[in-house]
């Protein structure tokens, strides 16, 4: 079924935006992976991630009050859709009943 | 926060012409984040760049975004740039060619237009610009065969004007002063090479910026001295200069009044420092010069100020009456002219005497801007022509376009593009490569242009109208061309020759060749015409002249100096006088006998010494005696010229009358030497007496130890001088000065005809080997059935023999009449013989013969069952 098929950064970005729930917007995604994963990542690639995401209807978004930084424009604030908390689930089960499935020898060599 | 500095703001307005506007302030917001945090850990300008990166990495998301919902137009034009993408990446040999061709083209443009504006925007700055005049005489005297315009006007003369015609709203007179003036306060002591005399008027007419001053009319009072802000930090460091005392010229006191901000960079006038004029006037001044402030001299200059409602052409005939009533023994002869002061800088090189003045050259910027011209014109050409040969390796692709139902002005956009992405690549390429040669185009050409100019509005619009009109220009015959054959034709295989364009291509690379010879033989023409200046026999032994100013305190004890520095081994002789070659002349009116009539000389004072130190040889007659009375009263000696000039057969002993009464004997003639410069000055008549008053020592240097012989030279004078730095010249130099403007044409052409040859080798070799593609199968053939590889050669060379004779024909009469024009200036000309000529001609045959040969030797060489084996 197209749609539940995701990339790996699309689902290292999905996982943030849940991680930092209710904070999440482009800036702060990019500091989140950088800092837990050590890696960089354009502030272009997370905007287009998540343009294709909200696309997709797995996240959903809205503009937060303006700062006086920022040139005092509003954060665009991220969230988990629905189906997009169900889609993190479905592929972290897919996941975890393969790495059960997988002997034990397979890791000892 | 608003305090902190803005980002690029055209990027992100780029971005929001193109983003979804839903998505726009998230993505802003972001940017600007970054942006902040970024200044504080990295500094202003490494944040601008990364906002810049980053606002471009956005711009795929637009892209990605938009292709969806694009119209059907859109899709091919983008279909289009792809495709030329494509071609250009396949045939990366002519895209090479193309784009270095073009970049250079570009770049020559650039600079050409960067220094064409820089050298327009002089004078500018001043307020006031259209309404100031600069008078300026047109000097003739029939008998004596004088006709030249001068810039030496004389003191009365602007006053007067003023007085006499109410247009004429004000006068400013100037005096630059000869050498470095020397300033003593307290232990210091510091000489500016730029002090200007001036009347006070000067700080409101040329809006001279004032940024403290003692008084509202600080350049009054005589003795009054105002200087630069760096000057006076220089003199008194941190203190106030206002109101402090200090010792200038003649060891006079001149009091401070002002302190200004340094004229622009872009300003005919270039002052340090400015002395009041009421200090010359005799009676109220303490250093009076009366000839600064009569009408009989002529040697300061005046710029006048007129209404704005005056009109020129009405009142320069009218400044002939005011000469007939004050000057009248001048009327005859001195004709006042007006020029604008805007047109001081660009249009004063056929005016003289135009001392302590930054000047430019109007024929400079012609020459620049037509050079570049024709370079551009041959990368163009290189570009049609090998667009052209190139035609049939794209003809599928059009015979299916076509098929398709292309339009033929859809099929030209296709070629248009793909002129359009090489000229861009070009003119970033130059843009980048300008930016960088800055500095080494500034050391060649003598100039001091900034960096920050190339980033200006104009050269970038400059920059934007070269891509857009160039791809359109370049771009629209081959795509016309290529666009317009029939399907039919297009699609059989059989369809690989660009018979139809032959005539035109052949007349393009005659066109080329034409620009070629012609840019070599006036390179070859401005050399020679160096040359010969910097070589051609003076008449006396300039090496290793070293001339010391000794206009100062040094002065007094000139005879000690002399004495002790030819105690030095490798001193072999030293003159002390008023006159030296460099300086100290002076030209006047004197009665030869046998003549009724005044007739001007040059006078040369110079001591017993002079002669024999410049080795100047004697013709007729004797030298002076060293110290004996009579010759040092009343005999002359005089030049070959003087001779020549009055007419005699035997002028030992003939008598001349100073304008004073005062008659003297010659006593001998000298042969000619030059006192200036030979590309403006022929040899004059001139009068030599003795007169030992201390101005020029003139150092013969007789050893190749020169190096230390100067230094002893210069510890010499130090030993005697308590506050004056040495100040000197050596003649050979003072000479070579004079030819800076030749040198800087000669620079130019020689880069031009360089860059114009390899361009010309650079289409050369790319058209060459597509022919030989092209015609591979029939070279192979021919070779096949026993051609050797000269009858190939010779078959190939005839077609470009043919067309270079054709260009020679076309360049030669242009170039003869170009350069027989320029030599014309000169006194000293070069005869033009037929070797630049030559030469022009077998360099260009040679460069091409060779580019040819090697390419046909190439593939004569190759596997011949290989290229016919290819269908």
């Amino acid at each position: 079924m197209k749609g539940t098929n995701i990339g790996e950064l699309e689902e290292l970005i999905m996982l943030t935006v849940a991680l930092i729930y209710d904070e999440a917007y482009g800036v702060a995604i990019q500091n989140e992976i950088k800092s837990r994963c050590n890696r960089s990542i354009s502030i272009s690639t997370v905007h287009a991630t998540l343009a294709r995401l909200e696309k997709k209807g797995l996240v959903e978004s809205r503009y937060d009050g303006a700062t006086s930084s920022r040139g005092g424009r509003r954060k665009h604030i991220f969230r988990l859709t629905k189906s997009g908390q169900e889609l993190l689930l479905l592929v972290k089960q897919q996941r975890d009943s393969i790495w059960d499935a997988i002997p034990g020898i397979a890791f000892e060599s | 926060m608003s305090s902190y500095p803005k980002p690029p703001r055209w990027i992100i307005n780029c971005l929001e012409r193109f983003c979804d506007p839903y998505l726009f302030e998230g993505i802003q917001g972001d940017l600007l984040e970054i942006f902040e945090r970024n200044i504080d850990s990295k500094g202003l300008r490494l944040a601008q760049l990364i906002y810049l990166f980053q606002a471009i990495g956005f711009l795929r998301i637009i892209f990605k975004n938009r292709e969806t919902e694009n119209s059907n137009m859109r899709t091919i034009w983008i279909n289009y740039l792809l495709t030329a993408y494509r071609s250009l990446r396949r045939h990366k040999l002519y895209f090479g060619i193309n784009l270095v061709g073009l970049a250079i083209a570009i770049t020559c443009a650039l600079y050409a237009l960067i220094f064409i504006l820089d050298e327009v925007g002089y004078n500018q700055h001043v307020e006031n610009k259209e309404n100031i005049f600069r008078l300026y005489k047109h000097h003739i005297n029939i008998p004596e065969n004088t006709n030249l315009l001068t810039y030496e006007t004389s003191g009365m003369m602007g006053p007067t004007i003023v007085e006499e015609y109410p247009e004429v709203l004000n006068f400013t007179r100037l005096l630059p002063w000869w050498d470095p003036m020397l300033f003593s306060y307290g232990d210091t002591h510091i000489s500016s090479p730029e002090v200007y005399i001036a009347d006070s008027s000067f700080i409101d007419m040329f809006d001279v910026n004032i940024i403290s001053s003692s008084s509202s009319e600080p350049l009054q009072a005589p003795s009054s001295i105002l200087l630069s802000e760096s000057l006076a930090q220089s003199i008194f460091g941190d203190d106030d200069p206002i109101g402090k005392i200090i010792i200038g010229v003649n060891d006079l006191n001149f009091t401070v009044t002002g302190v200004f901000a340094p004229p622009p960079r872009q300003s005919s006038l270039q002052y340090e420092a400015l002395i009041s004029w009421t200090t010359t006037v005799p009676g109220t001044g303490q250093m009076p010069q009366d000839w600064m402030n009569n009408w009989r001299a002529q040697g300061i200059f005046t710029f006048l100020e007129l209404s704005p409602n005056a009109n020129t052409a009405l009142l320069e005939p009218k400044f002939e009456d005011m000469m007939k009533l004050h000057f009248e023994e001048r009327a005859e002869n001195y004709f006042l002219k007006l020029q604008p002061f805007t047109d001081m800088y660009l249009h004063g090189a056929n005016i003289t005497r135009n001392r302590g003045m930054k000047t430019g050259s109007i024929q400079f910027l012609y020459l620049l801007g037509f050079s570049a011209l024709l370079i551009f014109l041959i990368a163009c050409v290189n570009y049609i022509n090998i667009s052209l040969s190139r035609s049939a390796q794209s003809q599928a692709e059009v015979g299916v376009r076509q098929v398709m139902g292309s339009t033929r002005r859809q099929l030209s956009g296709r070629f248009i593009a793909e002129t359009f992405i090489t000229t861009s690549a070009a003119a970033v390429v130059s843009l980048a490569s300008v930016y960088f040669l800055i500095p080494i185009f500034n050391e060649i050409i003598g100039k001091d242009i900034e960096r920050s100019t190339l980033l200006s509005p104009l050269i970038l619009m400059g920059i934007l109208f070269f891509i857009f009109g160039i791809s359109f220009f370049i771009g629209l015959y081959p795509a016309y061309s290529l666009s317009g054959k029939p399907i039919s034709l297009v699609l059989k295989s059989s369809a690989g020759t660009v018979k139809g364009t032959d005539w035109f291509r052949r007349s393009l690379l005659t066109f080329q060749y034409a620009i070629s010879i012609f840019l070599i033989i006036c390179t070859i023409a401005v050399i020679s015409q160096t040359q010969y200046l910097l070589n051609k026999p003076l008449g006396f032994d300039q090496e290793q002249m070293m001339v010391i100013d000794l206009n100062n305190e040094v002065g007094e004890k000139a005879q000690v100096l002399k004495a002790n520095l030819l105690t030095h081994p490798n001193i072999s002789s030293v003159s002390v006088g008023r006159s030296a070659i460099g300086g100290g002349s002076y030209s006047t009116r004197v009665s030869p006998e046998g003549h009724e009539e005044d007739m001007s000389a040059r006078i040369f004072r110079i001591d017993f010494d002079f002669l024999q130190t410049y080795g100047i040889q004697l013709r007729t007659g004797r030298f002076f005696r060293t110290g004996s009375k009579a010759d040092s009263t009343n005999s002359i000696m005089v030049n070959r010229a003087y001779v020549d000039f009055v007419g005699w057969d035997d002028p030992i002993g003939k008598k001349i009358t100073y304008a004073s009464g005062y008659t003297s004997t010659i006593i001998g003639v000298t042969e000619n030497f030059h006192i200036s410069s030979l590309a403006s000055f022929d040899i004059e008549p001139m009068i030599m007496y003795i007169n030992t008053t201390p101005m020029f020592a003139s150092v013969k240097i007789a050893s190749s130890d020169l190096i230390p012989t100067i230094q002893y030279v210069i510890d010499q004078y130090d030993q005697l001088a308590t506050r004056t730095p040495v100040n000197y010249y050596f003649v050979d130099e003072w000479f070579q000065s004079h030819y800076e403007k030749e040198e800087q044409t000669l620079k130019l052409a020689t880069i031009y005809a360089i860059i114009s040859i390899l361009l010309c080798g650079l289409g050369l070799y790319g058209l060459t080997a597509l022919i030989l593609i092209q015609r591979k199968k029939e070279l192979s053939i021919r070779k096949v059935l026993g051609a050797s590889l000269t009858n190939i050669l010779s078959l190939l060379n005839r077609e470009f023999l043919i067309m270079i004779v054709l260009a020679f024909l076309v360049a030669v009469p242009l170039a003869y009449w170009l350069i027989t024009d320029w030599l014309e200036q000169f006194v000293y000309g070069i005869e033009l013989g037929l070797t630049p000529f030559a030469v022009a001609g077998l360099t260009t045959l040679l460069i091409s013969l060779s580019i040819v040969g090697l390419l046909t030797w190439k593939m004569g060489n190759s596997n011949l069952a290989k290229n016919l084996s290819v269908e």
